[in-house]
């Protein structure tokens, strides 16, 4: 049990910048994600804490020590691959007794862990078998088991759902959250998926292009997204980003965008306050976009006229895309609403959540669920 | 054809318990029947299937001929080399005889001469390749690139160009004449090519299992000794097979450093017989050729289940 520190980290390829400056922290027992797109340096940042690479600049302490310069033998971490990396010429047993035994652990105490391990993952029929004749899944939770038998400070886990069918991902993903609780191990995991990211993470750290933009709970960074990146990151369907201009109308602020204007409520509109005619953008998620014969009064003068392109039912819910000028808008109405393609309906936007960030920089000014930026 | 069957496998199925076993078989009797009638050839694939075979065959003729000529002239009696049928009508042992009768031939020595060679050379190939192809190809050292190309370049010269050079060699350091010397020119020898062929091997083994030895707790050399060249075993087996047969064969280079007829090797001491006081001695040559062949099949028969490829699958998601 540890917490693990990232402090000013910096890595460099000859000129390419993989990680900018990021300063992180895993708490002790927390499940902290690291999210981004292919590229973004989640991956290198982990593989720095494991050891695997070097750090150009910066210091990772995990518990109270740095480990810099330690060998990843000597830092106290397990780590699951996105490949598994299980040894092809050792049965289950084997994998999992691997670090053990290099370890010098005593026999009794090998098998004690690694039958324990074996029944908390379902895995104890398999583990005469070699990898090879392992399902997808089944490779899956003896490298899960490889990490858990030797009940290190920190599991790092490099996009371990990635190569297993849908249906298995949701089911293991499940699992380790369940394992995360009963361990209560500190883990650093890393995704491309938001959806994992969201469900698995205690906080959440996404990352673009090298640099750490937003690292906070799941609910935090889908209500109040520190920028246009993130807010489109996470989610799905992503949050509609429209440009528009601020204007001034009447005491309260308007965004006026190519067809429509929207009323800011009165906390956005206070943030926005005294920004006339910046050019920014407007942000709203796909479920805040009601038709407006089932939305109140109140924001009846913000009705958009759309025309409906697809509709895409989900049973409980239909996803419908909306065309406005040429651009494109994803919204979320009930199943019961009668959405055909090429007919015309009117939409408001909830006012109470509606995100506004900047159109040069892409940072958040405000959301109308708090009015702090 | 699918909808048809599934009918009679009913029908089948149906009387299976009602007329017992012969019901049963009647079932398995339409379902093979269908299964043979479902690939029928066209014309044009019979034709190019009967060309293949023809061709095939009279390879395999080709290669067979001298097998079986050798065989033959082995049990031949007398001093004939012309065999006049396939199957020899009297099959004496008396070459064999001669070949083991340490008065005439010493080929207990000739084969302990080369087993020493074979296995030596072979084992310290092995050795020397595999850590040499694991710093080929996971470390970045200075002279690597080059180190590389000029392995590459080594082989591209015939070895019979070196001989003139090694000879100069081995009498320097005195090893001329020796097993020793023999040794260490095959061992030098085959380097280039194998650490080639070892480091390609490696080059494709997950760097992620190694990744996963050091996090598990390995040292370098841990993850190469109990990961890496376990997996190469395979690869081992292949340049060790290939180097004993390739030395086991070689006449010109051995013939030229050995002299001294007690440090003979299989090869050469049995173009001894072709060159025999008393003209040459074709029949004694086949006997010892067919014994000569005998510790080569043997060490394939052996060696065989470790050739078996793709002992890496299962390692990563494929």
């Amino acid at each position: 049990m540890a917490k693990v520190t990232l402090e000013h980290i910096w890595k460099r390829y000859g000129d390419v910048v993989a990680v900018h400056d990021v300063s992180l922290e895993a708490k002790d027992e927390e499940f902290l994600v690291l999210v981004g797109p292919s590229g973004c340096g989640k991956s290198t940042t982990l593989r720095m804490v494991a050891g695997l690479d070097d750090i150009s600049e910066g210091t990772i302490s995990i518990g109270e020590r740095v480990v810099n310069d330690l060998s990843p033998k000597d830092r106290d971490i397990a780590m699951v691959f996105q490949s598994y990396a299980l040894y092809p010429h050792m049965n289950v047993y084997d994998n999992m007794a691997f670090g053990l035994k290099l370890r010098k652990t005593p026999k009794q105490e090998i098998r004690r862990r690694v039958t324990e391990a074996g029944e908390i993952l379902g895995i104890t029929p398999l583990l005469d078998r070699k990898p090879k004749a392992l399902s997808g899944g089944q490779r899956q939770r003896v490298a899960l088991g490889r990490a858990i038998v030797r009940n290190p400070a920190v599991f790092l886990m490099d996009e371990p759902l990635s190569n297993l069918d849908a249906k298995l991902r949701v089911q293991t993903r499940a699992e380790i959250s369940k394992l995360h609780l009963r361990l209560k191990t500190t883990m650093i995991y890393v995704t491309h998926d938001q959806t994992e990211a969201m469900t698995m993470g205690n906080r959440i750290a996404v990352m673009k292009d090298g640099f750490l933009q937003q690292t906070d709970k799941p609910t935090t960074l889908y209500d109040y997204p520190a920028n246009t990146f993130v807010a489109g990151f996470i989610g799905s369907p992503s949050m509609n980003l429209l440009p528009g201009t601020l204007q001034q109308s009447n005491g309260s602020m308007n965004v006026q965008g190519d067809g429509w204007t929207v009323t800011l409520p009165e906390n956005l509109s206070s943030v926005a306050r005294g920004q006339n005619a910046e050019k920014v953008v407007l942000g709203i998620r796909p479920e805040h976009i009601i038709p407006a014969v089932l939305a109140d009064g109140s924001a009846a003068p913000n009705k958009i006229d759309t025309e409906i392109e697809v509709v895409e039912n989900m049973g409980s819910h239909q996803y419908v895309y909306l065309s406005k000028n040429g651009a494109t808008l994803t919204a979320e109405f009930p199943a019961d609403f009668d959405a055909e393609p090429l007919k015309h309906t009117d939409v408001v936007f909830d006012p109470d959540n509606l995100h506004i960030f900047d159109e040069a920089s892409g940072n958040a000014i405000g959301h109308s669920k708090s009015a702090v930026a | 054809m699918i909808e048809k069957q599934t009918p009679q496998q009913e029908t089948g199925a149906m009387s299976g318990p009602v007329t017992g076993a012969f019901g049963g078989l009647q079932a398995t009797g339409i379902d093979l029947s269908r299964v043979r009638s479902k690939k029928r050839l066209r014309r044009d694939e019979r034709v190019f299937l009967w060309i293949s075979r023809v061709i095939i065959i009279a390879f395999a003729l080709v290669i067979l001929f001298p097998l079986v000529m050798v065989i033959d002239a082995s049990v031949t009696p007398g001093q004939t080399f012309f065999v006049t049928s396939v199957i020899p009508q009297t099959v004496s042992l008396e070459h064999y005889q001669n070949v083991f009768d340490p008065s005439k031939t010493p080929i207990g020595t000739w084969l302990k001469n080369s087993a020493i060679v074979c296995l030596v050379t072979s084992g310290l190939s092995v050795l020397l390749v595999t850590g040499m192809a694991y710093a080929f190809s996971r470390f970045r050292f200075f002279g690597r690139k080059y180190g590389l190309m000029s392995l590459l370049l080594i082989q591209m010269f015939p070895a019979q160009m070196s001989f003139v050079a090694l000879y100069y060699l081995l009498n320097y350091v005195h090893l001329l004449d020796s097993l020793s010397g023999l040794i260490v020119v095959f061992l030098g020898g085959g380097i280039p090519f194998n650490a080639w062929l070892f480091k390609g091997y490696i080059d494709g083994l997950p760097r992620d299992l190694e990744e996963a030895a050091y996090v598990d707790g390995a040292t370098q050399f841990q993850a190469f000794w109990k990961v890496i060249l376990p997996l190469t075993r395979p690869m081992m087996a292949v340049i060790f097979i290939f180097q004993t047969i390739g030395i086991y064969n070689d006449y010109i280079l051995t013939n030229y450093l050995i002299t001294d007829s007690g440090k003979y090797t299989v090869a050469v001491g049995l173009y001894g017989f072709l060159n025999a006081q008393f003209g040459q001695n074709w029949n004694d040559f086949a006997a010892g050729a067919v014994i000569a062949t005998i510790p080569i099949a043997v060490l394939f028969l052996v060696a065989q289940r470790w050739l078996v490829s793709g002992l890496a699958s299962g390692a990563v998601k494929g």
